[in-house]
């Protein structure tokens, strides 16, 4: 199956979710987003909102799993940690893409 | 592990999709206030922070959408909410809802009934192994008036032996048996066919053989039987040991040899039981290859030859045998335009049913597509009044995906609950067309509601559905909001193409309407002149039946002539009998034997040929009692039976054939032996033989019953006795000659003359039926989308009035668009007529495919039909209130 421009913005975000909670577990929606926002220098400007169906995506797929928590300011919140499965796949992610950046700098770079 | 937990994911979701629903939206609510404070931090005022912080966030209805949609169980929890918002808002417009569920029961109930029928008679191969292959061959003489006529014995055997097209060829004769032992016995229909007859079939037995021997086709040998399923369970009493075992035929103990399969079907008669066709050696010799042409001929070709290229294979073997014949022969022959025929079995026996099942499955389709126009309005204007719903959802948010998919399941949840109620209503359609006769109709036995007609009309849900839907989302797709928002709120007129759209549909159900009521008009006009044709002779108080004298019991021809004399005296004996009269050509009843007539001192044309003629032998008062009256000379007597004297009686058409401007009494004619003629005594009325559309009748001689003295006699009885008294009467009287005599097809002689219009008479009543409904439709479908343009155009119409707008000018404004409308409709329509006459050219009789009266009859009731729905609406504007009418929304 072709992937398609939003699928692969899609898997990058799903990918910066994982990274965001290997970095710092465990951690609840927003927590999340601000997380991103600081990586990217705001240049990813997602719809915030779309972090959520991603999470649910992922909670679905077994990387990622939840419990309920209290936030600092006192609400019930659900709070998200990578699970050995996210570690697996991140792992594999990462090395792809760090493989896929590398062709495609070097094919710039010749060019 | 793993798929445990998706599973009891899913179901979690399944059931607990409100909780689920709930944490996104607390999450989500918390991801908000977050970032609304974090903009306050940065400055803003509450509002700008929280207008900022949702700008950020997005669309939080899609997201809570999409979030549903990773859960996997998006798909059926989305159609169960579909499902019950349609249930709501279907159940909140009933009458919508009736009338398109009541449109598509009928409209797809009329095609599945016809469908089925299609299915079973055309569609559906014949019940035999690689029936494909099977094919019947018939010898042709149009230069005799005989376009079809069976096969000959001795070319069978020429055939048989000599085609390599084939793997194997039969033939059979169906015929009656008188069977039992003493009274009461029963006359059945039973068939003689070849050796190898269930062979070509391939058809299995459940014991016994299914094959005859050769030495069971010669005379003397031919004393076995092989019997269907069913008469063994009636005469045997499902006798496991039946082979071998004894039934008496025709006075004569035959043996059983095998007993056929449960469920074989024979599509020609019904015959209950076979035995070998007879014939001694003599018989076969190539002497009498032209001649006694009442065989059918089944044959199968052999793996991968076509029926054409058996064609060819016959007619070069005709070719061949023909060099073989004398001179004279050949020429009489070719005059005859004599040649052999291959079909393939299935095509040949629906032959007759076809054209007029096509026709019936089209005007089905039409009214289906009537159906389809009239719902798509209604359809398209249920929608109008929701755009501004739609649109209110959609700025908030809903997709449009969303929204497309409650369309498509609105419209396919009554679909398919028109597509179900059709079905049942298609299933008491099938006994209803049974009630008209379908079970008469070659193969008609097999009508029954399979799998694949259930197949059939689930697709025709799933297409109506489609082809309602997509109108409506693909207008869903292009609307701009804001300007359905504002046209709404403004009360406007609704746009220009919306409104030639709906012109569109009047237009064409107008006309599809149009051409239906057309076409039925023909049938049913067909039908009309069809029964105003006089058969030639008076049906009324004629009781007529038949029997048939067994051979042993009545050899020679003084034994019938006897039993003929004594019955005659015996009926007429009966009080309230006025006349009663034999004959072996019967109208209406078997097809009578045909000969080749000569005439005496007539010389033939070069190119011409003598003709074959009905031949049969009438007794008593046949002609009397038939109502059949004497143009000329006079009726047969008792006394043209005795002695040496040759005497005939023939119809008009055969005297006017022969002496057109002369008298025909006196003159002779001979049939075999030419050295032996009869001298013509009278000249009587022509009849219908067994069709009342037949045009040029093929003419009867008629010659006492001791030039003609067969076994199977036809009795006719003229009397103003109630007929099921009179029937009673008949039978004890034959009985009381000789009980081992059944009567057999007893009944009133109008009711064959009904019988044999079943072709016509059906069809007709279908059709009629099909456009009374597409005439409704059409008149609901206008009346909507003139009523829709009142309701829209109230403002508009109620300032006018105000204005000083008369009444009458209003009414003139909706009436004069309508009759534009029907207009165009009715010129299309007459289009569409033309097409359907000329399709149904070769099933009508007397009525051409271009019927200025019955299209000017069809203008008159659709512009009734049409004018009338358009003139309530209409009068509704023209008294509308203007206050009121402004006082609204």
């Amino acid at each position: 199956m072709a992937k398609t421009k939003a699928d692969l913005l899609k898997g990058t975000l799903d990918l910066l979710i994982l990274k965001a909670l290997r970095r710092k577990s465990p951690m609840h929606g927003y927590g999340i987003s601000v997380m991103i926002r600081q990586w990217s220098d705001d240049v990813l400007t997602v719809e915030q909102g779309s972090l959520y169906p991603a999470l649910y995506r992922l909670e679905e797929r077994g990387y990622i799993d939840f419990e309920w928590g209290v936030s600092e300011n006192n609400r019930k919140g659900k709070f998200y940690r990578l699970t050995s499965r996210g570690e697996a796949f991140l792992d594999n992610e990462l090395a792809n893409w760090t493989n896929m950046s590398r062709a495609i700098n070097m094919v710039l770079q010749i060019s | 592990m793993n798929i445990w937990r998706v599973i009891s994911y899913r179901i979690r979701a399944l059931f607990g999709e409100a909780r689920l629903d709930s944490e996104t939206d607390e999450e989500m609510r918390f991801h908000i206030e977050m970032l609304t404070r974090e903009y306050r931090e940065d400055g803003l005022s509450p509002a700008e922070a929280k207008r900022k912080a949702l700008l950020d966030f997005g669309g939080i209805e899609r997201m809570k959408e999409e979030c549903r949609d990773s859960w996997g169980t998006r798909f059926v929890t989305d159609l169960i909410r579909c499902v019950r918002v349609s249930t709501r808002s279907l159940r909140k417009s009933r009458g919508f809802t009736a009338t398109v569920i009541t449109t598509l029961a009928l409209c797809i109930g009329a095609n599945v009934a016809m469908y089925a029928v299609i299915d079973a008679i055309l569609v559906r191969a014949l019940p035999y192994p690689q029936s494909e292959r099977l094919v019947t061959s018939f010898n042709s003489f149009p230069g005799l008036g005989l376009d079809r006529l069976g096969v000959s014995l001795v070319s069978y055997y020429d055939r048989r032996d000599a085609l390599k097209s084939f793997e194997s060829v039969s033939i059979l004769r169906d015929s009656m048996a008188v069977v039992g032992e003493s009274s009461p016995v029963q006359r059945l229909l039973d068939s003689r066919v070849s050796p190898e007859f269930f062979d070509t079939l391939n058809v299995p037995v459940m014991m016994g053989r299914r094959n005859f021997t050769e030495e069971e086709t010669l005379p003397g040998n031919a004393l076995v039987t092989i019997i269907t399923h069913s008469f063994w369970q009636e005469q045997f009493n499902s006798d496991p040991d039946v082979i071998g075992k004894s039934l008496r035929i025709d006075g004569r103990p035959h043996v059983v040899v095998g007993v056929l399969e449960r469920g074989f079907e024979f599509p020609w008669g019904d015959a209950n039981f076979f035995r070998p066709i007879a014939s001694s050696l003599e018989d076969r010799q190539p002497e009498g290859r032209y001649t006694g042409n009442d065989f059918t001929m089944i044959g199968r070709l052999r793996q991968g030859v076509s029926v054409e290229s058996a064609q060819k294979e016959l007619d070069s073997h005709n070719e061949l045998l023909m060099k073989e014949m004398p001179e004279s022969l050949v020429e009489i022959l070719k005059n005859a335009r004599y040649g052999s025929y291959v079909r393939n079995l299935h095509e040949d026996i629906v032959r007759q049913a076809r054209p007029i099942l096509i026709i019936l499955q089209a005007g089905a389709l039409f009214l289906l597509l009537i159906a389809i126009v009239n719902l798509m309005n209604l359809f398209l204007i249920r929608a109008k009044s929701r755009a501004k719903e739609t649109a209110v959802r959609q700025s908030h948010g809903a997709g449009r995906l969303q929204i497309a998919k409650e369309v498509g399941i609105e419209t396919f949840m009554l679909t398919f609950a028109g597509g179900g109620i059709g079905l049942a209503l298609g299933v008491l359609c099938i006994h209803f067309l049974e009630a008209l006769g379908t079970d008469q109709l070659p193969l008609g036995n097999n009508i029954s509601l399979d799998g694949r007609v259930v197949w059939v009309s689930f697709i025709c849900a799933i297409c109506v559905g489609v082809i309602l839907s997509l109108p409506i989302i693909v207008s869903s797709y292009s609307h701009n909001l804001s300007s359905v928002l504002k046209a709404g709120a403004r009360g406007g007129t609704g746009s220009k193409s919306q409104q030639k759209a709906r012109h569109v549909f009047v237009v064409t159900q107008v006309a599809l309407a149009f051409a239906l009521l057309s076409g039925a008009g023909m049938l049913g006009l067909s039908l009309k002149k069809t029964l105003e044709t006089s058969p030639g002779f008076e049906t009324e108080e004629v009781v007529v039946a038949n029997i048939g004298l067994p051979s042993v019991k009545y050899p020679r021809s003084h034994h019938r002539q006897a039993f003929l004399d004594r019955l005659n005296e015996d009926l007429r004996a009966i009080p309230g009998v006025e006349h009663v009269g034999f004959t072996n050509a019967m109208p209406f009843n078997w097809r009578p034997d045909d000969f080749t007539i000569r005439v005496v001192g007539r010389t033939l044309a070069p190119g011409e040929t003598d003709v074959s003629h009905y031949f049969g032998f009438a007794s008593g008062d046949y002609w009397r009692a038939l109502g059949i009256p004497l143009i000329e000379g006079r009726f047969l007597e008792e006394r043209d039976n005795k002695g040496d004297v040759r005497v005939c009686v023939v119809d008009e058409s055969v005297a006017r054939r022969y002496w057109p401007d002369q008298s025909a009494i006196g003159r002779q004619i001979a049939w075999g032996d030419e050295t032996n003629p009869a001298t013509i005594v009278g000249v009587v009325g022509t009849v219908k033989t067994l069709d009342l559309t037949e045009l040029t009748p093929l003419g009867t001689v008629l010659v006492p019953y001791k030039l003609r003295p067969t076994a199977g006699i036809a009795l006719a009885v003229r009397s103003k006795i109630d007929p099921e008294i009179l029937m009673k009467s008949i039978r004890d009287t034959v009985r009381s000659i000789d009980p081992e005599i059944p009567l057999d097809r007893a009944g009133i002689l109008q009711e064959r003359i009904d019988d044999s219009l079943v072709m016509q008479r059906s069809p007709a009543v279908l059709s009629i039926a099909f456009a009374s409904i597409a005439l409704i439709l059409a008149a609901i479908g206008t009346y909507s989308v003139i009523a829709y343009a009142v309701s829209q155009r109230r403002r508009e119409i109620g300032i006018r009035i105000a204005l000083g707008a008369l009444p009458s000018t209003i009414l003139k404004q909706f009436f004069g668009t309508s009759t534009w409308l029907l207009l165009a409709g009715i010129a299309f329509g007459l289009v569409g007529a033309w097409f359907a006459g000329v399709g149904m050219k070769s099933v009508l009789f007397g009525v051409a495919p271009f019927h200025p009266g019955i299209l000017l009859t069809t203008v008159g009731i659709m512009a009734f039909v049409v004018l009338i729905a358009v003139f309530f609406p209409s009068n509704r504007a023209a008294r509308l209130d203007p206050l009121e009418s402004m006082r609204e929304e």
